[in-house]
């Protein structure tokens, strides 16, 4: 029982960093722009169409796709932002959110009439097999996804708080007049804040698919696992989400080990509920 | 209507509540008995002799509802696809011959995969084309929603969910030839003991994992009452959803219970999930046995899930390595046009359409003068007994044969395993192309 | 209530009554019209919370299933006639609302929370009532087939239920017009527009947030205990999130709280028959079509007329009449 304790909890640890990573792109835009990109989800999904993609044309292993879709998320995310976003930010909420669904069914349902609803599973990949380590067994895929996972905030965390451009994002974050007085252009800083989130999702994206497969309705599951992060981080900033996300991925994993595995949704859910309840600025914010 | 002073709002509202309860009361003492289930008058057999010659049939429409979009539409696109080839095949093949060669038509619907949209399909294409016959709809609820309109039309159904109660509605215009889950999941079941007495090894101890949706629910009970009767332990019966993230956990509790025998019944994509996780974390029983259609032997499942699920098997409703002469053109003309191996959902939609087709005969022969009536369609359909031709040498069992309750009585699900990366069929042993592997490669006692 | 307000809602009732005649009781034609109904009523009752209160809810789909499984169960286990079913579907409905709304419509709170909120209750939803078997569970629960009694409500054709939804549009547009001539009514444009001046009036924001949510997710859930009598069973997936992002979609394209309540349904018409025509038509050879019209259309309409399309109706309603009024000046 115990062993079983132990193995759920390094299970949990490892996804949570994955659901931590996956929720960081949306954070990040959320704190700087205060906008909830409802198709944070289906963005994911189609990140991982490309790497599915890239890796089958390319025969390269998906892990390895990052480096790849990072960059072409970026110019994705660019191209959103001066399509959509850019017209509502500041415009008022319902329009703001009214948009962004407009963007998740759209992208929804123009991958389902493009790749059709067949699930798509990388075939070259090297990330197989596993290391013990005493009763514990660990994926190989789950500890490489987990590891870059950390390595990314460390990044970003390190770009906040060191570089001029990081520390220029992080003023409009704050305050945006101020920002814009001290002659930051914040439209820039949201272009730049909104193609950063979504090339970490495509860094993401590809270690998912190291261990997942993808298809047009995949989008839902990580969409409600990013939003249920960001609430309970706040503008806690990178430690926030990754404690947010550790903490998701532990109660999944016990839940559906100790529990009923149909529930686990409802449990995250129950959780999102009562932090909005009890804690509505999040565990972690600092505002 | 300006309120007048005098009546309050609570009044109202209570007049309200008032009125809707004394129409409920009404309506209670003005009640029908309940109906007794009356028995079916026995058809008359003698033909009306006088009655004049029937018009000439050029074309019969076949209607096709199908999950087109949404969530199950991989399943719904493929059966469309079989469909189309097949309707061709017929009509290249003369038609229907009792009726002079009357050419099929086919009219596809999707159903938007909802219950809304499956009545709304089957709603228009009876108003519009009038289809003696309708074929779909994939999914239980979505044919059982269906099942209500064509019912109360007298069209018949030609169903290609397999989920049991379907055929317990006491629908009378319904037949299905494929096997239902119960089928599935006992055959499961019996492959794996019947494969371990013929190798002389002793299993005891089960489990049953199973995705959450009625279908995974009922072939998972159907391997579970099989499991009973053969004397086995069951360990325990676990439920997950389809779309789930992470298959760990469940592995986990695997590994913990470690039984003999895992049965399966995957959805599609966790399927995948479980057999890679599987492999990672080293940990595989003496044999994974998938239920149900489709999850660990479809070709897609095969390239992405790679050695992982060598061993693995999965039953199916269709064999398309059925070596029987049509079978492999049909296989063959279907890889030309659509770059891959017809399975599950193809294949039944194979069958059914021969099935079809040869009811339509029969009811031309039968009855001349109104072979499209839904009562003589259905005299042709009970009195169909199918053991050669098309539909024969595509049905695993073939034989094709229907119960009263629509269901066919010489249904039978086949199991494939995955050999070298390859899918082959292993049971039932006399039809096998190889030895089933057992225990599967990576299993340690 | 005007007398004004009331001319409307008789001349759409009347032609609204006609239709299933104009289009002879053809079964399609009838159901095509009993679902715009269905969604009609529902985008109207999203008008209290979506358009008056300015709330992006999108939980229709878990009033709807609420208010579907209490009918239904008590229905099949207690024998219980709709016509009180449905009422304590809409209550049960109400107190889920309540439950999602009270932390949600906190002072402060972002709106994107509740929205959030709101949507993972439909999957929520959806997932307890398949575990929790003694109601849900995954296997389909058919309510009696007793068609044509007036006690179980159940009809084997579609007119009767499209004359019920008609009844219950008309009520929820009077609702709609009573609410919007209340204080209640005054007080939510006021948090709409802007809701810390609201705050700082004195105005309890949330308790009227609270009371126009309450009134929506009653009438969703009784439409859902109609719902369940038209599909006949009760199943986890009439927790739909399609459903909530549908009508939220049409309320928002059709300009909910800003322009006149009529043109609500007029754009569930429009939109609805459209989606049916491409999916009917395209719809086999590209998968989901209709969804990406919705998809195209929803983003189109707030980015480049986010107040929707109800100023445009008026505008060619205006057009037309005078047009007409121009051929009569000019004929006679």
């Amino acid at each position: 029982m115990l062993e079983l304790l132990l193995q759920n909890l390094v299970n949990g640890i490892l996804m949570g960093c994955v659901y931590a990573l996956v929720a960081l792109g949306l954070a990040l835009q959320f704190g700087v722009m205060d906008i909830i990109n409802f198709a944070h989800g289906e963005f994911v999904m189609i990140a991982m169409y490309l790497v599915f993609w890239i890796s089958l044309y390319l025969a390269i292993p998906g892990s390895l796709t990052s480096l790849i879709v990072a960059p072409i998320y970026f110019v994705f995310g660019l191209v959103v932002y001066k399509l959509v976003i850019d017209r509502i930010v500041g415009t008022y909420p319902l329009a703001q959110i009214a948009a962004t669904i407009g963007l998740m069914v759209l992208l929804r349902n123009l991958a389902l009439a493009a790749w059709r609803a067949q699930p798509r599973g990388l075939q070259y990949e090297v990330l197989r097999g596993s290391v013990t380590l005493g009763p514990v067994v660990v994926p190989i895929s789950r500890l490489t996804a987990a590891l870059v996972s950390v390595g990314t905030m460390l990044a970003l965390h390190w770009f906040l708080t060191h570089t001029r451009l990081g520390l220029a994002l992080r003023a409009t974050s704050d305050d945006m007049q101020a920002a814009s007085l001290l002659g930051i252009n914040v439209r820039r800083m949201f272009a730049l804040a909104f193609g950063l989130g979504c090339a970490i999702i495509g860094i993401a994206a590809a270690f998912i698919m190291t261990f997942q497969q993808v298809n047009p309705e995949s989008g839902l599951t990580w969409g409600l696992i990013s939003w249920i992060i960001v609430v309970m981080a706040g503008l806690g900033g990178v430690s926030g989400v990754l404690l947010s996300g550790l903490i998701l991925g532990m109660v999944e994993a016990l839940e559906i080990t100790f529990w009923d595995p149909r529930a686990s949704l409802a449990v995250m859910y129950s959780l999102f509920i009562l932090i909005l309840w009890v804690k509505p600025r999040g565990l972690f914010g600092r505002r | 209507m300006r309120r007048r002073p005098g009546i309050g709002r609570t009044i109202l509202v209570g007049a309200l509540i008032v009125l809707i309860l004394l129409v409920a009361l009404a309506a209670f003492y003005m009640r029908k008995p309940a109906p007794t289930p009356s028995p079916t008058p026995a058809p008359t057999t003698a033909p009306p002799t006088t009655a004049p010659p029937a018009p000439k049939i050029e074309e019969i429409v076949i209607g096709m509802v199908e999950p087109l979009s949404g969530t199950h539409s991989i399943f719904g696109i493929e059966a469309k696809q079989a469909a189309e080839l097949i309707i061709e095949d017929i009509n290249a093949k003369g038609g229907i011959k009792s009726l002079g060669g009357a050419k099929l038509k086919l009219v596809v619907e999707d159903s938007k995969d909802s219950i809304e949209g499956a009545k709304l399909a089957a709603e228009k294409l009876i108003s519009q084309y009038h289809p003696p016959i309708i074929i779909g709809a994939y999914i239980s609820r979505h044919t059982a929603a269906m099942a209500e309109v064509t019912e109360r039309e007298k069209v018949i159904l030609v169903a290609d969910a397999l989920v049991d109660f379907l055929s317990e509605k006491g629908w009378k215009y319904f037949f299905r030839a494929c096997p239902k889950t119960s089928i599935h999941g006992k055959t499961a079941m019996d492959f794996v003991y019947e494969t371990a007495q013929r190798k002389g090894i002793d299993i005891k101890t089960v489990v049953i994992i199973n995705e959450d949706s009625v279908f995974g629910r009922y072939t998972a009970l159907g391997a579970y009452h099989e499991a009973l009767g053969l004397g086995l332990t069951v360990l325990d019966q676990i439920e997950y959803p389809y779309d789930i993230a992470d298959a760990s956990p469940i592995v986990s509790r695997l590994m913990e219970l470690d039984p003999d025998v895992v049965i399966s019944v995957p959805y599609f994509s966790d399927g995948v999930l479980i057999a890679t996780t599987m492999e990672e974390v080293g940990y595989k029983p003496m044999i994974v046995a998938g239920a149900g259609g489709c999850g660990y032997c479809d070709p897609d499942s095969i390239s992405a899930a790679g050695s992982a699920v060598e061993g693995f098997t999965q039953t199916y409703s269709y064999n398309p390595f059925l070596n029987t002469p049509y079978n492999r053109e049909i296989v063959q003309k279907f890889q030309e046009r659509y770059g891959k191996l017809p399975t599950e959902a193809g294949g039944i939609i194979f069958y059914s359409l021969w099935t079809i087709k040869e009811a339509l005969e029969l009811a031309g022969q039968m009855f001349p003068e109104d072979p499209l009536n839904p009562d003589n369609l259905r005299q042709a359909f009970l009195a169909l007994d199918i053991t050669s031709g098309p539909a024969a040498e595509t049905y695993p069992s073939g034989h094709i044969k229907f119960g009263p309750n629509g269901d066919n009585i010489y249904a039978m699900a086949v199991v494939l395993q995955v050999q070298n990366g390859e899918p082959v069929l292993v049971y039932p042993f006399e039809y096998a192309q190889a030895e089933p592997i057992f225990p599967i490669p990576g299993y340690k006692p | 209530m005007r007398a004004s307000d009331l001319k409307p809602i008789v001349a759409l009732t009347a032609m609204l009554a006609a239709l299933p005649l104009a289009v002879r009781m053809n079964n399609y034609y009838v159901l095509l019209l009993t679902w715009i109904l269905y969604y009609s009523t529902l985008v109207t009752a999203w008008n209290v919370i979506g358009g008056l209160a300015g709330q992006l809810d999108l939980a229709a789909a878990s009033y709807i299933g609420l208010g579907a499984y209490t009918m239904g169960t008590l229905l099949t286990r207690l024998d219980v006639t709709p016509w009180v079913g449905i009422p304590l579907g809409g209550l049960v409905a109400a107190g889920f609302a309540a439950l999602v709304g009270y932390p949600t419509f906190r002072f402060g709170l972002k709106e994107a929370w509740y929205a959030l909120a709101t949507i993972s209750s439909v999957v929520v939803l959806q997932k307890l009532f398949l575990v929790w078997e003694g109601v849900g569970g995954p296997e389909e629960r058919y309510l009696p087939a007793r068609y044509g009694e007036l006690y179980y409500l159940r009809f084997r054709g579609y007119a009767p239920y499209y004359y019920i939804l008609l009844a219950v549009l008309v009520m929820v547009l009077l609702l709609n017009v009573k609410i919007r001539r209340s204080k209640t009514g005054y007080y939510l444009l006021a948090i709409r527009e802007n809701e810390e001046a609201a705050e700082i009036l004195g105005i309890d924001v949330r308790k009227y947030k609270l009371r126009a949510l309450l009134i929506y997710a009653f009438v969703t859930g009784c439409i859902g205990g109609i719902f369940a009598l038209i599909s006949g069973y009760l199943h986890p997936h009439h927790f739909d999130t399609w459903t909530s992002l549908q009508v939220a979609i049409l309320g928002i394209v059709g300009g909910a709280g800003v322009g006149s309540i009529y043109s609500l349904p007029a754009t569930t018409f429009i939109i609805y028959s459209i989606s049916e025509l491409l999916r009917s038509t395209l719809g086999g050879w590209i998968p989901g079509i209709h969804l990406i019209f919705y998809g195209v259309i929803l983003t189109v309409v707030v980015l480049l007329k986010p107040e929707g399309l109800s100023e445009t109706y008026e505008r060619l309603y205006g057009r037309i009449r005078a047009a007409l009024l121009r051929r009569r000046a000019g004929g006679g």
